[in-house]
């Protein structure tokens, strides 16, 4: 369990008056995973991400999120854990009427980081994702790519200790897709922990070093993933 | 924890300067709460203000037979003296009957000499007090009783009519302390509308705040303050307005002729008005406070429900 980030033991979720959308799943991520959540539309990778960032409640197993039961944090303290990661959207959900370092300062903001220490974090953030010269333009202004930068931007800005991504290349073409999971896979070397949700297969074979989690008819199936030089051969 | 306040005082100004029209109209609302409010509580002494001295007594004339003797009017005097409701009794002779209708002849401009004042019956004048129009039937039992006095000639009874003047007036002032305690709901109903209107506009924020980790607190932050301010503006503008009505009622007072009476003086004064202006404003606080507090824990604004929200 040391280093394990997120641990699921029998987890069982359905919507009010709908199908099970998982039955006894069982999965863990330890700390440096880069994780792809691979399944077709309405598997249920959408809730996956959002069970484990507390957004979304189950029925019955067990989620530990950081060694905590997630369940446990349900009454009030949930925003302590939400703290600790950071999400990435397919629609990037920004504050359209804030400026770029605006928007990736929001996760300092609530939390109450000073002025000073939120300056630095910005501009390190702004210099890492390339959106130095674009520090004051209004989001709105922004394309596809560029929003989705800010969004990773706000999503690392606090040094989280895992970022969810749901399907975050699904609004963006390939070169900007590619783009976004170079950064993805630069951020995993540094120890950080990712999980990407995408229904795109190709997504894993474009960055190495990932673990892939299919799922598949309510139930998550671990899949060994293909290497680079594998795919050479 | 640090609360970035510049930042929350920001966010409020950028949503007023958006939407100018929705929080005039909410502080609009909440002013008119501020005064319905007390106008609601003091409604009952207005209203009773309103209602003119002579709908709240009835009078009953008793005319004496020509030879009706002295010893029996003063019986019946005394009999009608005795009776709980009498308010005053004013007598007039034969001889004054003839003088105020020789008055009233020359102001018609006609001649009219004075006859003899032995011949001409004189008769009371009883004023009867608002608790006989409490007891209509007991009041005009009493009334006939006086007529089938062998004294008396014949008896006018205004009871009847100033009966109904009672309950016509006080059909009004029911019928104003409703409007009043209506509107005061109605502005309360409002209020709650353009919260709900306010926290939709304002959801894509809160949603962010919930998933980024905000305490409870810091989520409530920007409508407390956005809250506040549209009281501190309220507030003073519901003041005015309650000081200008204050000065109104001296011509509403001259309107009923009720003016320097004992039921002017029951209009309640500034400070009274002032001081229920306070109590409604504790009031206004507590509704809005529970109307944000029961938005975040209905999740008007709830994290799972908000993915529609993010269309652009």
């Amino acid at each position: 369990m040391k280093d394990t980030i997120v641990y699921a033991e029998h987890l069982y979720k359905r919507y009010a008056g709908g199908d099970w959308v998982f039955e006894d799943v069982n999965f863990s991520v330890r700390a440096g995973d880069f994780l792809f959540l691979l399944g077709s539309s309405g598997s249920g990778k959408t809730t996956l991400i959002k069970i484990i960032s507390g957004q979304e409640s189950f029925d019955s197993g067990t989620v530990l999120v950081a060694g905590k039961n997630l369940k446990k944090l349900y009454s009030g303290k949930i925003h302590q854990w939400r703290r600790h990661i950071g999400i990435v959207f397919q629609d990037f959900r920004l504050l359209m009427d804030l400026s770029v370092e605006e928007n990736i300062a929001l996760p300092l903001i609530v939390t109450g980081f000073s002025g000073a220490e939120v300056r630095k974090r910005v501009s390190a953030v702004l210099r890492l994702i390339d959106l130095e010269s674009k520090r004051k333009t209004k989001c709105r202004f922004l394309s596809g790519g560029e929003r989705q930068l800010v969004a990773i931007g706000r999503a690392i800005v606090h040094s989280p200790i895992l970022i969810l991504a749901d399907e975050p290349t699904g609004n963006l073409d390939d070169e900007h897709a590619k783009r976004i999971l170079k950064l993805f896979s630069a951020f995993n070397k540094r120890g950080q922990t990712l999980i990407v949700a995408t229904h795109d297969r190709r997504l894993p074979m474009w960055v190495d070093g990932v673990n892939i989690f299919m799922i598949q008819e309510r139930a998550i199936v671990e899949v060994v993933p293909v290497r680079k030089e594998e795919r050479a051969l | 924890m640090r609360i970035p306040w510049g930042f929350v005082l920001y966010r409020v100004c950028q949503d007023i300067v958006k939407e100018p029209l929705i929080f005039a109209t909410a502080v609009l609302c909440i002013t008119l709460t501020c005064v319905a409010g007390p106008l609601t509580l003091v409604s009952k002494s207005i209203t009773t203000c309103l209602v003119p001295p002579w709908a709240n007594r009835a009078v009953v004339m008793v005319s004496w037979k020509v030879k009706a003797s002295e010893k029996d009017r003063h019986r019946v005097l005394e009999t009608i003296r005795s009776a709980a409701w009498c308010e005053s009794i004013r007598e007039v002779s034969g001889e004054e009957v003839l003088k105020e209708v020789e008055r009233l002849a020359k102001s018609f401009g006609q001649g009219f000499s004075l006859g003899d004042p032995s011949v001409v019956p004189g008769y009371v004048e009883i004023t009867l007090s608002g608790g006989c129009l409490d007891h209509p039937q007991k009041c005009q039992a009493f009334v006939d009783s006086l007529a089938a006095d062998p004294a008396v000639d014949s008896v006018y009874s205004g009871i009847t009519w100033a009966v109904e003047a009672r309950n016509w007036f006080g059909f009004i002032r029911h019928s104003m302390v409703t409007l009043t305690a209506s509107f005061f709901l109605i502005m309360v109903v409002m209020l709650l509308l353009l919260y709900r209107l306010s926290f939709y506009r304002r959801m894509k924020e809160i949603y962010l705040w919930d998933l980024l980790g905000a305490s409870p607190f810091f989520k409530r932050l920007a409508c407390y303050i956005h809250s506040i301010s549209m009281i501190v503006l309220a507030w003073p503008l519901s003041l005015f307005l309650l000081y200008r009505l204050n000065k109104y009622w001296q011509h509403v007072e001259r309107f009923f002729g009720v003016e320097q009476t004992r039921l002017s003086g029951m209009l309640p004064s500034y400070g009274t008005l002032l001081g229920l202006s306070i109590l409604t404003l504790a009031l206004v606080i507590f509704i809005v406070f529970i109307i944000i507090e029961w938005a975040f824990r209905k999740n008007w604004v709830a994290a799972n429900k908000a993915d529609w929200i993010w269309g652009d």
